[in-house]
């Protein structure tokens, strides 16, 4: 049975990577629709997860049926083997077997020679649910499978792309779709990283420490595999030699091998296979006592306290003051979202900073916020349209994005779904600050929202007869056709890392429903000649 | 330590490395920079066809193509073997019907005659605005046209797909890149769209020319476009022109969408410049009013006075 739980851990890590991997852009050559290809809904795992679906409920206060349908699985299999979901499925999980390996040699893989504190995940779930209870997220810091795909989206994704370009023979990469067209680059990866290397690394302390000691998801199907249906029973043969509790790296074995922590059982089957008396078995029955949960009280406590003080800091941060004409209530000037997310506050309420919409967008430009958004809105994407704009023919992020906080959206509704807006620095132009002819946020803009003017803003006018030069325009920004997608700021020559043209939060309208955008956008829509009419 | 310790300490040493390299941004680079520039090789049709126009009218882009290819006196400069690079416009993500960016039909074309004048490897060459940029390909039928051609398909979009080069005749310019596809090639072939843009001083044919260069964005910052333009054509030999005007975008150029008209011509030049003299008056407009063709026509890129510009309808 191990070989067939080794087997099965190798299979679900390797579809982990398949999916993450298959996260990514599929174009069709006959029209150029863009899909994410997978087999499997590219966010699987991510939905699987109970905690993530959980949390995302009782954080945005919404009953999202089909978040819970999706964690019923999970639950189902805790109810009848322990946490075999930790030793048979989660890729983290087989990550950290495999760390361990290579951290702990042979001879210290034993539970005597090891330091872990199993009910340190409890505190840590409940600093999870008090947050979730006061409106604000923790779960994406410490929830396994969120952790893994953000930690490889941003800290391995982008080196692993540098390094596939070295190796010779590999191509055009492009062609794959795998990787966007130039070097991906994350900022905050490496800190994403060191995380993921954090955890590996407590393979020092203890075998599975992770899973042990910290882990928020193992936390909450300990709690559900109180009594499970089939259990590690031992059988009369035992002659207490303990080999089994030196050898469990869960340390889920108690009073000289008779005793079981359901809580903690993975369903390794490494005890039933050590066992010189073959007295073990993992078998269905009634209940029999385990090994007591034993939680302390005060810590218990305090980690509620940590998530509450969380809760209420973060829902209470900077960030989300109203502003002055009580458009909404964020005050981020760069903050700009992807287009199709949810209001402000109910996003970062929904969003599980899994990366996965960063991982998929083409042009690289969604990007992780680091203090932008204020305490609640750490990880969250954000357009920094410098890096890269929002591609006019792409709808990929709202289709991978888990919870929803990026609402899946057609592509012609991009047209009003407006996530900022362009703004000309005039002493950074090089239009209107020398005169230069310039015209790239014209030429490139998707939605004709740049238009000219001369000066004092009346209309260019067309030279006299014999008058070799044109007058000159300045270029203006129409609010009503500006939707904020940022590819003039991409494109823009001038300003260095700050273009003359940037988009500002200014225009988001995501406080609207996409029906009142779109009248919006009507009612202050203006006619201009050549340009498209509306839609 | 062991050996599976040590080698798993090294594999996350190498790991961090690799992370702390990738923290440099995208987009770096100025015009001109890293490497030793080289020169380009001259046309193969220099001092051919100076001022004269080939005009092929029919519905069907491929058939205007062939008759004024015949007429300007066929591909015969392409030897055997040659390796050929063809430069549609194909920036925008757009749909044929919405002429922003060179008719697939007549990339097909041309794929067909080079092949039947004896090409070797024929590639054609985008850099896109829009991104990404297989989708642009795709969308603007340039990506299946040149499949379904056997032609390979090159969008470089990675600095390390640039070589720099001189630029001996430019008056402003003395240094940028080039496309190494280019300038590795043996026959360069310019397809530009013939479309409106939204300042008059610069349109078409030369202009294409943005899209074998990697770093356009600081050409706008400089001091004087159109100069820009004119030094750089001065330096990447052209073999020939091949204008698509079977489908023109007249209005909200250059990627529109916008009102189109369908002179169902298409331009074949050996002389760049008279190539774009003749297409302004597709838009009623005078050559001289569009900055770069007098400029070029300055640096000896060829003909930019209408009066002295022979047109051979066929």
């Amino acid at each position: 049975m191990k070989t067939v739980r080794r087997a099965s851990q190798l299979f679900f890590l390797l579809l982990f990577l398949v999916l993450f991997f298959q996260t990514a852009r599929h174009i069709d050559w006959a029209d150029g629709g863009m899909s994410v290809s997978a087999f499997l809904p590219a966010d699987f795992f991510l939905r699987i997860d109970p905690l993530l679906g959980w949390t995302a409920i009782v954080a945005s206060r919404s009953l999202l049926l089909s978040v819970l349908l999706w964690t019923v699985p999970v639950l189902l299999l805790t109810l009848l083997f322990c946490r075999v979901f930790c030793g048979w499925v989660c890729p983290l999980g087989t990550l950290v077997d495999g760390a361990d390996k290579v951290v702990r040699p042979r001879r210290e893989r034993r539970t005597s020679r090891e330091r872990s504190w199993p009910r340190l995940k409890y505190y840590v779930l409940g600093a999870v649910a008090a947050s979730a209870l006061l409106g604000s997220q923790l779960v994406w810091l410490l929830d396994p499978i969120a952790l893994t795909f953000r930690s490889l989206t941003l800290g391995f994704f982008a080196p692993l792309q540098r390094a596939v370009q070295w190796l010779p023979g590999t191509g055009r990469l492009q062609s794959w779709g795998i990787f966007p067209d130039q070097q991906a680059a994350y900022g905050s990866g490496f800190a994403a990283a060191l995380l993921l290397a954090a955890i590996l690394a407590g393979g020092f302390l203890s075998r599975r420490f992770w899973c042990r000691s910290l882990c928020p998801l193992g936390a909450l199907l300990g709690l559900v595999a109180r009594f499970p249906f089939f259990r590690r029973r031992v059988g009369t043969a035992c002659n207490e030699c303990t080999l089994c509790q030196l050898d469990c790296k869960m340390d889920a074995i108690g009073e000289k091998g008779k005793r079981t922590s359901t809580a903690e059982c993975i369903f390794c089957y490494s005890c039933a296979e050590l066992c010189p008396q073959e007295a073990i078995r993992m078998a269905p029955g009634k209940p029999e006592p385990g090994l007591k949960l034993d939680l302390d009280r005060r810590r218990l406590v305090t980690g509620i306290g940590v998530g509450t003080v969380w809760g209420l800091g973060a829902t209470s941060a900077l960030a989300r003051r109203p502003t002055r004409d009580g458009e909404s209530r964020i005050t981020g000037k760069w903050l700009i979202r992807p287009p199709g997310s949810a209001a402000e506050e109910l996003f970062t309420e929904r969003c599980v900073r899994c990366g996965a919409c960063m991982k998929v967008c083409p042009t690289n430009g969604l990007q992780p916020a680091l203090a932008e958004g204020g305490l609640g809105a750490i990880w969250t994407p954000v357009l920094m349209p410098r890096v890269g704009e929002c591609s006019q023919n792409c709808n990929l992020c709202g289709e991978v994005c888990p919870t929803d906080a990026i609402e899946p959206f057609a592509i012609p509704e991009k047209e009003h779904l407006f996530i900022g807006r362009a703004v000309i620095n005039r002493s950074s132009c090089v239009v209107w600050e020398s005169g230069k002819q310039c015209l790239v946020c014209d030429e490139v803009c998707s939605y004709s929202a740049i238009y000219w003017l001369d000066k004092n803003g009346s209309a260019v006018e067309h030279p006299a007869d014999g008058d070799a030069e044109p007058r000159q325009g300045f270029p203006y920004v129409d609010p009503a056709r500006c939707v904020g997608c940022g590819i003039c700021e991409y494109n823009c020559p001038a300003g260095g890392p700050d273009a003359a043209i940037r988009v500002t939060r200014d225009g988001d309208k995501r406080h609207l429903s996409r029906a009142e955008q779109k009248a919006w956008q009507a009612a202050n829509w203006t006619e201009r000649e050549g340009k498209p009419s509306l839609r | 330590m062991d050996r599976r310790r040590f080698l798993g300490m090294a594999g996350l040493a190498c790991g961090g490395a690799a992370l702390g390299g990738c923290g440099k941004g995208p987009g770096s680079g100025a015009p001109g920079s890293g490497g030793t520039p080289s020169r380009g090789r001259a046309a193969l049709t220099a001092g051919k066809g100076k001022g004269e126009v080939y005009v092929g009218k029919a519905a069907d882009p491929a058939t205007a193509l062939r008759s004024a290819l015949a007429a300007a006196g066929g591909l015969a400069f392409i030897r055997p073997g040659s390796r050929v690079v063809l430069k549609p416009n194909a920036a925008w993500s757009r749909t044929p019907a919405q002429a922003a960016n060179t008719d697939p039909r007549l990339l097909a074309a041309m794929i067909q005659l080079c092949r039947e004048a004896g090409a070797g490897k024929i590639t054609v060459f985008e850099h896109t605005i829009d991104r990404p940029a297989a989708q642009v390909l795709a969308v603007s039928g340039i990506g299946a046209a040149a499949r379904q051609g056997g032609a390979e398909l090159s969008y470089g979009a990675t600095e390390g797909d640039f070589a720099p080069i001189e630029v001996p005749r430019g008056k402003m310019m003395k240094q940028d890149m080039l496309a190494r596809a280019v300038l590795e090639a043996d026959v360069f072939i310019n397809m530009p769209k013939a479309k409106h843009h939204s300042q008059p001083q610069l349109t078409r044919g030369l202009k294409n020319l943005m899209g074998v260069n990697f770093n356009r964005q600081a050409w706008h910052s400089g001091p004087d476009l159109a100069q820009y333009i004119a030094d750089y054509a001065s330096a990447v030999a052209v073999d020939l022109t091949v204008m698509d005007a079977s489908r023109i975008l007249l209005t909200n150029g250059p990627k529109g969408p916008g009102r189109t008209r369908e002179p169902e011509e298409v331009i074949v030049s050996f002389d760049p410049v008279a190539a774009d003299a003749y297409a302004c008056g597709l838009f009623d407009l005078e050559p001289s009013s569009v900055g770069y063709i007098g400029k070029a026509a300055e640096l000896g890129l060829g003909e930019g006075n209408l009066s002295n510009i022979v047109v051979k309808r066929v």
